[in-house]
């Protein structure tokens, strides 16, 4: 068979050229994104630099099948977390627990308390206490305040429902605020 | 709304999440109540610290982008023809399948090989001779001799690769041969060196086929700075080697395929 002569051989490597090229221009750009949201996850950088690159070559095979016009950076999310779930060896999705109430957290005061407070606090210190929070409160944490994903979009890429979602959301964020509230009282106390 | 119902969904009209009755509602009960109003802000302030630092940290991606375009780069897409399918579904599997498939293969290969007294003469040995080779030869001002005569360069080549003269890789931008016979790890072969106008040279290696490698699927490999694609093909074993992007290193490999 003779390649250079075949034109079909020249039509397929331009194409492929431009499959590269929109590849470099829809998705790479998403590296800096996924890279952080990666290490907000794993437990090591190694790990990340792992996933990212196993989700961009999972791209790169299916890129044929992302629909031009369509949110480039929440499918690539998806297929990180496909890509997280499966090292996690996470079959089955667990019920949430339901939601319970703390009176302390909701006072007046604690709430005027807490605010006041967490003017006092560097980003780097609530940055840090995220990073201790359970793996899916970080995983719903960073797309929805960090990457602003709607609610809907985060259950996709997560394969969860949306009431899972905001559950772990709404867990994830009064978390954060009690470990704040609990510093504070120790430190007052201290 | 009361306290208790609007806390339940504080969350989601921070999000924007709730429709535009509960939107009003909450709003109407933020404007009376300063426990809702402070757990707001609250949830607020947090989300924008956690936010704006996540954001502001820097991450070197640099190397990790490099080596994903590699992979892109090199590897074809699913619907082609079969040598490129079978490329396209060996980079798509995980690297740690990839590892170790590889060093499976290789260990079993060795084995029997060795065990048969037919240890390869071609593989990484040889491909980072041809490297090396392509280093000491491949300068112009080379004070080594070469072949520039086209008589003798196009019977070198019927001798090594059968053909009836040397390749032609014009259609890259590339001529000026010459040409000398080497023994790369004992195994000689036909060396012919070609230049762009800008200098850069690309090694054509040949002989005809006396090992089981190369294989008959374009290999593409890295040694030192140099692209390396090996391929069998009409019983004549082809190594291309060059500093220029694989993509045409492969390319130009093709192309000489195709005048075999």
């Amino acid at each position: 068979m003779r390649y250079k002569e075949s034109p079909g051989i020249e039509v397929h490597n331009r194409r492929n050229e431009l499959r590269v090229q929109k590849f470099e221009c829809e998705a790479l750009p998403q590296l800096d994104s996924l890279l952080k949201a990666a290490l907000r996850i794993a437990p090591k950088p190694v790990d990340a630099e792992d996933i990212v690159q196993e989700t961009y070559l999972r791209a790169w095979k299916y890129f044929e099948s992302f629909e031009e016009g369509t949110n480039c950076r929440a499918w690539l999310f998806g297929i990180m977390f496909n890509v997280i779930n499966a090292r996690n060896g996470k079959h089955a999705k667990l019920a949430e627990i339901p939601l319970e109430e703390n009176d302390l957290l909701d006072s007046r005061h604690n709430n005027v308390v807490m605010f006041d407070a967490l003017k006092q606090v560097e980003g780097r210190e609530v940055l840090e206490a995220a990073n201790k929070l359970s793996e899916d409160q970080r995983a719903v944490l960073g797309l929805v305040v960090v990457e602003e994903f709607s609610y809907q979009e985060a259950a996709t890429i997560l394969g969860v429902p949306i009431g899972t979602v905001m559950s772990r959301l709404h867990r994830a964020r009064r978390e954060l605020r009690r470990r704040f509230m609990t510093r504070r009282a120790s430190g007052a106390n201290g | 709304m009361n306290c208790g119902e609007v806390r339940e969904i504080i969350q989601l009209y921070m999000d924007n999440e709730l429709e535009a009755r509960d939107t009003l509602s909450v709003q109407k009960h933020l404007e009376s109540c300063g426990g809702c109003f402070y757990l707001l802000e609250t949830f607020l302030e947090q989300d924008r610290l956690l936010r704006d630092e996540a954001r502001a940290e820097q991450v070197d991606s640099h190397l990790l982008r490099e080596q994903i375009l590699n992979i892109v780069r090199d590897s074809q897409p699913q619907s082609s023809v079969g040598r490129r399918n079978k490329l396209a579904r060996w980079t798509g599997q995980p690297a740690w399948l990839r590892f170790a498939a590889i060093v499976v293969l290789a260990l079993a290969a060795g084995l029997l090989l060795s065990k048969a007294g037919l240890l390869p003469s071609i593989g990484q040995n040889v491909l980072a001779a041809v490297a090396s080779d392509h280093a000491d030869h491949c300068s112009i001002d080379s004070k080594l001799p070469a072949i520039t005569d086209a008589d003798e360069l196009n019977r070198l080549s019927r001798t090594y690769a059968k053909l009836d003269k040397t390749p032609d890789l014009s259609y890259f931008g590339y001529g000026g041969v010459r040409g000398r016979t080497c023994k790369v790890n004992g195994t000689p072969f036909l060396h012919l060196v070609y230049y762009s106008c800008d200098q850069q040279p690309v090694s054509v290696f040949l002989r005809l086929h006396s090992s089981t490698l190369p294989a008959d699927d374009l290999s593409l490999v890295k040694e030192r700075e140099y692209e390396v694609v090996s391929v069998f093909k009409s019983g004549v074993d082809l190594l291309v080697v060059s500093s220029i992007h694989s993509d045409k290193t492969t390319a130009i490999t093709e192309s000489i395929m195709a005048q075999l």
